[in-house]
C-alpha cells in the first residue's frame, strides 16, 4: 500500500484548504471525502470575525481577533498566521482566475436574501455590497416560480439598513425553464450559463434597468468559479450587478468548492470519494492508518500525518446521541461539555451570548494536536481543524469559514 | 356599534364547540380569541381521544362520558380521528390489585377492554417492552386537535357564527347587575372598542379565572402544566397506556408519522408558561423507556407544553383535582348574563358545549334542539375531486391535504392549483404544503403570523422544523398588504424561528442538534436575521 505524507479527512472548506496548503508545500496528499461540508449552505463568503465578545461589531476583523479570549482557536494560532492564511487563500483564488476581494483590515458588507446587510471578510466580487451605499437606484430582481427569493422582504429590510432615500425598483423575470419541479436558484444559475437563457433574461432587463443603478439578484450568475456572466451583464446593462446570499443550495458556495477542487487536481491531490472513515489504528499516541467504508468494502489508508476536518454536529465530526455524551467517532478524542444541563443552550436561538453547544469541540495545543481530558497530547501526528475545534461560535462571531481557513493553514504548515 | 347576542371568550375546543352549537341553533354568536385560534390547551396535549379507560377506576362518570363522546366524534369528525385503538399494559412494578379494579371499572363504565397475552401484545406492537405482565385492547383513538377545532369553526361559519382572532377581552361591561357587552383590544393595532351583547360565555380554559376576574368574580381554576415530547417516527401503531394509577409519562399516542409521549403535571401560576426544561424531558424519557426499551434510539422532534384548566371549589391541585367539567352561572354571584365553563378534557368538549348551550338557549328562550352529535363537521372530499387533485399534489400529498382542509377549502385549493401553476410550488416539503394552500388560508383573514399559518396547514411542523419554509412563508405573508402593515418581516421571521427553538432547546441532542446547527448556519450566518447596517 502506498503511504501518503498526509491524509486529510473531510471535504468541507477546512479539509479542502488543508489539502491545498499541504499540496502546495509539495507533500503527498490523500483527501478522503464523504460529504461536501457546508458549501451548499454558505454563500461562498469567508467570514473572519465580526462579533468577538458581544453584540457589538468590532472595528475590523483583525481588531476583533485581538479582543478574543485566549482559548479561541485564532488566539492559539496567532495573528501572523491569520494574515498568512488569508494571503494564501487570496493567492490561490488569483491563480484560479476567480479572485476574492477583502482583507482583515476592513469588513466587507454583503446583502442577504432578507435584505439585511452582513459583515464578512473575503468576498467574491459579485457580492461586494458596499456599492449599494454609493449608488442611488437599486433594482431588485426576482424570478417567477423561484420560491427561495422574496424581493418584497428585501426591499422592506434594505430600507431599514440603507435608508429610505434610495430609489427601489422591483422586476420579476420569467425563466423559460421546464424543470418538471419547483425551481431553485441553481436551476436559474445553470439557465444563465446557457446563451439562450442569458439572452432571455437580458431581454427582460434591458430597457427597464437604468444605467448606473445596482441590479441585485439571487445567486444565479452561473455555476462556474469565474466572473464571465457577471462581467458580461455589467457591460450589457451598463450598471452594477450584485448577488445576495441565499437559502441552500447556494451557487456561490458551490463555485468556491469547484475552484478549490480544481486547484487540488492541479496539485496532484489524491481524492477518495464517498468513503466514510469509520475508525483508526493507533499505537503509542500515533495514528498509523485510518479505515474507510464505502458501498463495496472496507479499506485502510496509511500516512505520516492526519488532518481531521470532519466538521461539528452538522457534519458528523462530533456526535451526541444522548445528552451529554459527545463522541468524536474516528479517533475517539475526548470531548466534554462541563456545564449544567440547562446551560447547554441559551433560551434565545439568536441570543446576546454565544451558544454553549456551539463552542463545544476538541481541545488542542497551539499546533492543533488534540488533547486528552488532562491536557496532554492525545495523538501526536493528528491535527484537528475547522468546526471540530472548541472555543468558538461560528454563527455568533460570524467566523466559521475563517477559523476553518486559518486552522487548516496552521495544521498543514505544522509538519 | 358591533354586537352579538352571545359572546364566547376563548378559541379552544370548548369555545369552538359552543360557537358551533349556538350557531346551529340559530343564535347570533361571536367568538373572541386574544391570539390565534387553537393555540392554547387544545393544541398542546397528546391528541388522545380517550376511550375512558384511563378514568375507569377513579371517575366512572367521566369514563362513561368519554366512551360516549369517543363514538360520536369518530362519526362527526372522521378526518380528525385516526382509529388506532389503544393498549393498556401492566409492567412488573405496576400494582396488581389496580388491574382488578380497572377491569371492573371498565365493565361498569361500558368500555370494552379485551384481555390479550403478552405474546399477542408483542405481535401487535413489536417495540413494546418484554417485561409486560398483562395487556388489554381498548377503543382509544388518536385525534387531531387543530383540525377538530378548525372544522368546528368551518361548520359554525356556515351557520352564521363569527370569529375574531387577536381580539382580547379587557373588560366585561355590566349595567344594573346585568352584562351589556365587552371592551376588547386588538393585539396588533392596540385599538380598543366595545362589543354589545346579552350573554358572555367564559370558555377560556386555564385563563378562565383571569376572565372572571375582569368582572370582579373569583373562579378557582388552577393552570396545570403538562410537558410532552414529539418523536419523528411512529413507535407503535396503537396508543399505549400504562395500566396503573394515572401518572406522568405513561401515554404514547401515534399521529400520522410521529408519536407523542406525555405528560407531566405541574401547577403553574401563569397559563402562558409553556416552557419545558431538560429535567422534565429527562424524567419523561426515563418513564417512557419502561414502555419502549429502545425509546432513546428514536429521533425527538421537539418538546411542547400546555396548561390544563383544573377547577376546584376547594383548591385541589394536580392529578388529585377533578378532570370533570363545571358550569358556573354568575347570576348566583349577582351578575346576570355571564357564565363560566371550565375543567373537562378534549374528548368531552362537544358534550361540554352541548350542556353550556342548553343553558344559554333556555335563558334566550330558544327551543331548537342540539344536533352537534349527528351532523358531520365537514363534508367528505369526493373521490372525483381527489382524482383531479392528484395531478398537482406530490404522491401522498392529496390524502393529507384532503383530510386537513375538508371538502370546501380543498376544492378551492385544487381550483387554484388548476388555474395558477405558480401556486403549485411546495413551500413546505416536509408536510407537503403548497403555495395555493397558504394563499387560501391567508385569504380567510384570520392568519397574521407564520405560526398562525403553521397551525392551519402544518407548514414547518415536519422533520426540518421550518429550516427552509420559514423564509418562504414570511416572504409570502409579507406580499399580503394587510399583514405586512401589522408586523415587520424580520420580526415575523425571528418570532417564528424562536417559537420553533423553544421546543427544540430542551431536546438538543442527536439530529435535533444537527438541525439546530443548520438553522444557525442558514438564518444566522447566511441571512443575518439579526440585521445589521454598515452605517
Amino acid at each position: 500500500m502506498i503511504k501518503s505524507d498526509v491524509i486529510v479527512i473531510g471535504a468541507g472548506f477546512a479539509g479542502l484548504m488543508a489539502a491545498a496548503v499541504s499540496a502546495k508545500r509539495g507533500k503527498k496528499v490523500t483527501l478522503i471525502t464523504y460529504g461536501s461540508g457546508t458549501f451548499p449552505l454558505n454563500s461562498g463568503l469567508i467570514d473572519i470575525m465580526a462579533m468577538p465578545i458581544n453584540e457589538t461589531i468590532c472595528a475590523t476583523p483583525i481588531d476583533g481577533i485581538e479582543a478574543l479570549p485566549e482559548a479561541h482557536p485564532y488566539k492559539k494560532i496567532g495573528t501572523d498566521i491569520v494574515a498568512n492564511a488569508v494571503g494564501f487563500f487570496k493567492e490561490l483564488c488569483e491563480q484560479e482566475n476567480y479572485p476574492y476581494s477583502g482583507s482583515i483590515d476592513k469588513h466587507q458588507w454583503v446583502v442577504t436574501a432578507l435584505g439585511t446587510m452582513k459583515p464578512t471578510c473575503l468576498v467574491p466580487k459579485t457580492m461586494l455590497g458596499d456599492i449599494c451605499l454609493k449608488q442611488e437606484e437599486l433594482i431588485l430582481i426576482g424570478f417567477n416560480r423561484l420560491k427561495d427569493h422574496y424581493i418584497n422582504i428585501m426591499e422592506e429590510n434594505l430600507q431599514q439598513s440603507l435608508g429610505k432615500n434610495k430609489i427601489y425598483t422591483s422586476i420579476m423575470v420569467d425563466a423559460d425553464i421546464d424543470a418538471g419541479r419547483d425551481l431553485s436558484a441553481l436551476d436559474i444559475a445553470r439557465w444563465l450559463n446557457t446563451e439562450q437563457g442569458y439572452e432571455c433574461c437580458l431581454k427582460q432587463l434591458r430597457g427597464v434597468v437604468k444605467a448606473n443603478s445596482v441590479v441585485i439578484l439571487p445567486q444565479v450568475l452561473g455555476i462556474k468559479p469565474d466572473y464571465a456572466i457577471w462581467d458580461k451583464m455589467k457591460k450589457d446593462l451598463q450598471c452594477e450587478i450584485l448577488e445576495t446570499t441565499g437559502l441552500p443550495p447556494a451557487a456561490n458556495g458551490l463555485r468556491l468548492r469547484s475552484m478549490l477542487l480544481s486547484y487540488l487536481k492541479k496539485h496532484n491531490v489524491t481524492m477518495v470519494e464517498n468513503a466514510k472513515v469509520i475508525g483508526s489504528t493507533v499505537e503509542n499516541q500515533k495514528c498509523l492508518a485510518i479505515t474507510t467504508q464505502n458501498a463495496a468494502r472496507e479499506r485502510k489508508y496509511q500516512a505520516d500525518h492526519f488532518i481531521l476536518a470532519t466538521g461539528g454536529f452538522y457534519g458528523g465530526g462530533l456526535q451526541m446521541e444522548t445528552f451529554p455524551i459527545i463522541k468524536e467517532p474516528i479517533f475517539n478524542i475526548p470531548v466534554q461539555f462541563t456545564g449544567q444541563d440547562e446551560a447547554w443552550a441559551n433560551e434565545k436561538l439568536f441570543s446576546s451570548q454565544k451558544q454553549p453547544f456551539a463552542e463545544v469541540g476538541v481541545l488542542t495545543d497551539d499546533k492543533l494536536h488534540p488533547l486528552d481530558g488532562a491536557g496532554n497530547c492525545f495523538l501526536n501526528n493528528v491535527f484537528v481543524v475547522g468546526r471540530n475545534l472548541s472555543g468558538y461560535d461560528f454563527c455568533f462571531e460570524q467566523s466559521g469559514n475563517g477559523v476553518a481557513l486559518v486552522s487548516a493553514y496552521q495544521a498543514a504548515m505544522s509538519f | 356599534m358591533e354586537k352579538a347576542t352571545v359572546v364566547v371568550i376563548g378559541g379552544g375546543a370548548t369555545g369552538v364547540g359552543i360557537l358551533r352549537d349556538l350557531a346551529m341553533r340559530g343564535v347570533d354568536v361571536l367568538l373572541l380569541e386574544k391570539r390565534d385560534m387553537v393555540n392554547g390547551t387544545s393544541s398542546r396535549y397528546h391528541g388522545l381521544l380517550h376511550s375512558g379507560a384511563r378514568y375507569a377506576v377513579k371517575d366512572q362518570e367521566a369514563a362513561r362520558e368519554c366512551i360516549e363522546e369517543n363514538s360520536i366524534l369518530r362519526k362527526i369528525g372522521k378526518s380528525c380521528v385516526e382509529a388506532t385503538e389503544g393498549l393498556f399494559i401492566r409492567l412488573p412494578e405496576d400494582d396488581v390489585d389496580f388491574e382488578g379494579k380497572w377491569v371492573d371499572g371498565c365493565k361498569k363504565s361500558g368500555i370494552t377492554a379485551i384481555p390479550i397475552t403478552p405474546q399477542e401484545a408483542w405481535q401487535l406492537e413489536p417495540n413494546l417492552s418484554h417485561q409486560i405482565i398483562a395487556a388489554y385492547r381498548v377503543p382509544d383513538a388518536a385525534i387531531d386537535g387543530f383540525r377538530m377545532a378548525w372544522q368546528n369553526i368551518d361548520s359554525a361559519v356556515r351557520y352564521g357564527g363569527r370569529v375574531k382572532t387577536y381580539t382580547e377581552v379587557i373588560r366585561i361591561v355590566s349595567e344594573n347587575g346585568k352584562v351589556i357587552g365587552v371592551d376588547v383590544r386588538n393585539y396588533f393595532t392596540k385599538q380598543t372598542y366595545f362589543i354589545a351583547c346579552e350573554f358572555v360565555v367564559n370558555a377560556a380554559g386555564p385563563w378562565s379565572g383571569q376572565i372572571a376576574a375582569l368582572a370582579g368574580l373569583d373562579v378557582n381554576v388552577q393552570p396545570d402544566k403538562g410537558t410532552l415530547i414529539a418523536f419523528n417516527q411512529r413507535i407503535s401503531s396503537r396508543i399505549v397506556n400504562r395500566l396503573h394509577v394515572p401518572s406522568d409519562g405513561d401515554i404514547f399516542v401515534p399521529h400520522g408519522s410521529i408519536t407523542i409521549l406525555g405528560t407531566t403535571s405541574m401547577s403553574v401560576k401563569d397559563p402562558e408558561d409553556t416552557s419545558s426544561s431538560f429535567t422534565e424531558i429527562e424524567s419523561l424519557l426515563q418513564i417512557g423507556e419502561k414502555t419502549f426499551e429502545n425509546l432513546r434510539k428514536y429521533r425527538v422532534l421537539r418538546a411542547f407544553a400546555g396548561s390544563r384548566p383544573l377547577y376546584s371549589a376547594s383548591g385541589g391541585k394536580g392529578r388529585g383535582a377533578s378532570r370533570g367539567f363545571v358550569i358556573l352561572d354568575h347570576a348566583e354571584d349577582g351578575l346576570q348574563g355571564l357564565m363560566t365553563i371550565t375543567g373537562g378534557k378534549f374528548t368531552t368538549y362537544r358534550l361540554m358545549a352541548e350542556k353550556m348551550t342548553d343553558i344559554v338557549c333556555q335563558k334566550l328562550q330558544v327551543t331548537t334542539p342540539c344536533r352537534t352529535a349527528e351532523e358531520p363537521l365537514v363534508q367528505e372530499v369526493t373521490e372525483a375531486v381527489k382524482m383531479k387533485a392528484r395531478k398537482y399534489f406530490p404522491a401522498y400529498g392529496t390524502e393529507l391535504a384532503a383530510d386537513r382542509l375538508g371538502s370546501e377549502r380543498f376544492q378551492r385549493v385544487v381550483e387554484r392549483l388548476e388555474k395558477n401553476p405558480e401556486e403549485r410550488q411546495l413551500i413546505c416539503e416536509c408536510e407537503n404544503v403548497t403555495l395555493a394552500e397558504i394563499e387560501e388560508v391567508i385569504k380567510e383573514g384570520t392568519s397574521f403570523t407564520v405560526s398562525d399559518i403553521r397551525r392551519k396547514t402544518r407548514m414547518g411542523m415536519g422533520t426540518c422544523q421550518g429550516n427552509f419554509c420559514s423564509l418562504r412563508s414570511v416572504g409570502i405573508l409579507s406580499r399580503n398588504e394587510s399583514i405586512a402593515q401589522k408586523q415587520q418581516s424580520l420580526q415575523q421571521l425571528q418570532d417564528f424561528l424562536q417559537a420553533r427553538w423553544k421546543g427544540i432547546r430542551p431536546v438538543l441532542w442527536g439530529n435535533a442538534l444537527r438541525e439546530a446547527e443548520m438553522t444557525r448556519g442558514i438564518y444566522g450566518v447566511g441571512l443575518n436575521v439579526n440585521g445589521g447596517s454598515p452605517k
